[in-house]
């Protein structure tokens, strides 16, 4: 297992290139034992993928595992919104504020125009305007 | 034994206010506050790192949780699924999670019985109020447009709001631009911008709000408006506020109260105290289920009956939909503008009235962005296709929010429970349901709703139709109705309770009806307006 594997299905899992190493290890480091596990056999199956769209790879060789389907939706869930994992994970790890920041750097506020809620927007009134996205 | 010239039982709005205007004035007050303090950091990270994010996920204390325990959507506190509504029992209250929506009540408001032959008039009127409501305005901070509410429905307003409104967001100016003159019934259909405890400019060394779109459950920088403003100006005037606190009984003699007996809990113990004060002045401001409670613990006597009944809310709920363009609604405050017009009308002898709140927040609590996203995972969608769903649907998500008018029913009620707290005191229990009348304003409400959204060519669009689908708006009202006298109410005019001389009950609590207005100015200018009444009676040897 190598981290970059890690770095890269999880890129493919929401088609993001912006992933870095950094995420990829930070959110490794939280996997449960049983995450692993999951992690070892998609790790398997994502190496011997044919070449092609990865969104039809996923849905016809992990979703049929209900686990894997599970942990890989975790992931994205992670990604879009920094959340401790709500499925069979460990206790959430790191200071509050690592983790509050975890939650503010997802994904999903950014694609949907907003910003993440918890930090401020940047000036007063920025609202009242289209977004800036 | 604890003592003050003023004893105050609950530190949220109502409590925090009046004790920061009497100490203020030089007298010595003690607040009692059953929960804990709140370190706003504290409950900003922790409410960032759970998974499920609720109304109480920043306020979550085992120790708490354990002593002073209220209703969070989860625990069986209050043993009724009816009564949608949650409450916080820390220092500053609920107004830790409120949303900051602060308008008036209308004038007819307090006079349900007069103008439209339901419910009961209160025993004051607007015009005793308003001069109160001016002053609750600056005591929190209200950032709103004079010109558009002055005499709204009768509303006149003898001072301008403190502060000038909080800019309509861009996605209430594209709704409001695509409904261009529209009326239903007849009725033209104005989109106004919401008064709201939270700032527009710096106001007495707060910030402006910055636009964290996290009001509800906090702010984590203090632009919105909480009670803790007025515990830390009680405190600096020298009131003491003692936390971890829990008044379990008044003990009372025939015509007083001669002093409070508490649970004072911290780290795993709890004991015993006492408290007095030496002016015989009591002020419960426990909120509406638990002031009635600590009244029915206490075996107050009530001739009226009416101890713990009348309970009402603003049953509330959704509809949603998808904005034609994007519309970006995840910033800014929760609720920028409204749809006000049918907060009163010649409808009200028959059927509730309501308001619509814009909403600022996607779909709001109908759907969470994280249950669509869940959604749209089970539909399969994933990589590519999910962000593509996310950008399109996502920056599209919008929300109108209704609250509609509840009638006091003696039937909906606040008892005692069999059960007991971990403090060994019985619990409330509640009877509660909804009548035609608000049913009538509910369908009222979800079929204007769907005319709005349609006129605003939003698509998609979701509403429940079962009549007795709410769910609450955390208004919880009643229980302890001001009247004109002892036969049909627990306090006069002045708050004082018309059994127990120098006993005062603030808070929702004394609402005989409630309108369509969020409460917390309404709370706050009684609040102002018995304080001064303590004062006068005070200042008589």
């Amino acid at each position: 297992m190598t981290n970059d594997d890690f770095r890269m299905f999880l890129a493919a899992l929401l088609d993001d290139d912006q992933v870095s190493a950094g995420e990829a290890s930070t959110i490794e480091a939280l996997l449960s034992a049983a995450q692993r596990a999951h992690w070892q056999r998609a790790l398997l199956l994502w190496r011997c993928r044919p070449p092609g769209e990865a969104d039809a790879w996923f849905v016809a060789a992990i979703w049929p595992d209900r686990d894997l389907k599970q942990f890989c939706q975790d992931l994205i869930l992670t990604l879009l919104f920094g959340l401790p994992f709500e499925n069979g994970g460990p206790a959430p790890t790191g200071s509050l504020g690592e983790r509050a920041g975890r939650h503010f750097r997802g994904r999903f506020w950014g694609l949907a125009g907003g910003h993440p809620p918890g930090i401020p927007g940047g000036y007063y009134g920025h609202w009242a305007y289209p977004s800036e996205r | 034994m604890l003592e003050a010239q003023i004893v105050i039982i609950g530190g949220g709005v109502a409590g925090a206010v009046m004790a920061a205007s009497l100490a203020e004035a030089g007298y010595s007050v003690l607040v009692l506050e059953a929960g804990a303090p709140v370190r706003r950091e504290a409950a900003l990270e922790a409410w960032a790192s759970v998974a499920p994010k609720t109304l109480v996920s920043p306020y979550r204390d085992r120790e708490n949780d354990t002593y002073a325990a209220s209703t969070d959507g989860t625990s069986d506190y209050l043993g009724n699924q009816a009564f949608k509504s949650t409450y916080l029992r820390v220092a500053g209250g609920s107004t830790w999670h409120f949303q900051g929506s602060t308008p008036r009540l209308l004038p007819s408001d307090f006079k349900m019985r007069t103008h439209f032959g339901v419910g009961v008039d209160w025993p004051i009127d607007y015009g005793t109020l308003e001069e109160f409501y001016s002053r609750a305005e600056r005591e929190l901070g209200v950032s709103g447009d004079s010109q558009e509410w002055n005499d709204f429905y009768g509303a006149y307003r003898s001072k301008d709001f403190p502060m000038p409104p909080i800019w309509a967001s861009y996605s209430d100016r594209e709704f409001t631009r695509r409904l261009g003159d529209f009326e239903i019934d007849g009725k033209p259909v104005t989109v106004r911008r919401t008064p709201q405890a939270r700032n527009s400019q710096p106001y007495r060394n707060r910030p402006p709000c910055a636009g964290n779109s996290t009001c509800i459950p906090l702010c984590p920088i203090g632009a919105k408006y909480d009670a803790t403003v007025h515990l830390h100006r009680a405190h600096d005037s020298g009131a003491v506020i003692v936390e971890r606190c829990v008044a379990s009984r008044l003990a009372l003699s025939q015509t007083d109260v001669q002093y409070v007996e508490l649970k004072r809990w911290e780290n795993g113990t709890v004991r015993d105290d006492r408290a007095r004060s030496t002016r015989g002045i009591y002020v419960l401001a426990a909120h509406a289920i638990e002031s009635a409670r600590l009244l029915l613990l206490s075996n107050a006597t009530d001739r009226s009956g009416q101890i713990g009944r009348n309970l009402m809310d603003h049953p509330a709920g959704t509809i949603v939909g998808q904005a034609p363009d994007p519309w970006y609604t995840f910033r800014g405050p929760p609720v920028t503008s409204g749809i006000d017009e049918w907060r009163d009308g010649p409808f009200r002898s028959s059927s509730a009235a309501w308001k619509i709140s814009l909403g600022n927040d996607g779909y709001g609590r109908f759907r969470s962005p994280e249950t669509a996203v869940k959604n749209w995972l089970a539909e399969g969608l994933i990589g590519g296709g999910l962000r593509k769903k996310i950008s399109d649907e996502g920056a599209r998500m919008f929300r109108l929010s209704w609250g509609v008018e509840q009638l006091p029913d003696a039937a909906n009620r606040v008892t005692l429970s069999e059960n007991v707290d971990a403090l060994g005191l019985r619990k409330a229990t509640l009877s509660y349901s909804i009548d035609d009348y608000t049913r009538a304003g509910i369908a009222d409400v979800r079929k204007k709703g769907r005319l709005l959204l349609e006129r605003g060519a939003v698509g998609s669009i979701e509403i429940d139709s079962d009549p007795n689908a709410y769910s609450g708006s955390g208004h919880i009202m009643g229980t302890c109705r001001m009247a004109a006298d002892a036969s049909s109410g627990v306090v006069d005019a002045d708050c004082q309770s018309f059994e127990y001389e120098g006993l005062f009950i603030v808070g929702s609590a004394v609402f005989p009806t409630v309108g369509t207005a969020n409460p917390t100015l309404t709370v706050a200018a009684l609040a102002l307006r018995a304080a001064e009444h303590i004062q006068r009676r005070l200042a008589v040897p």
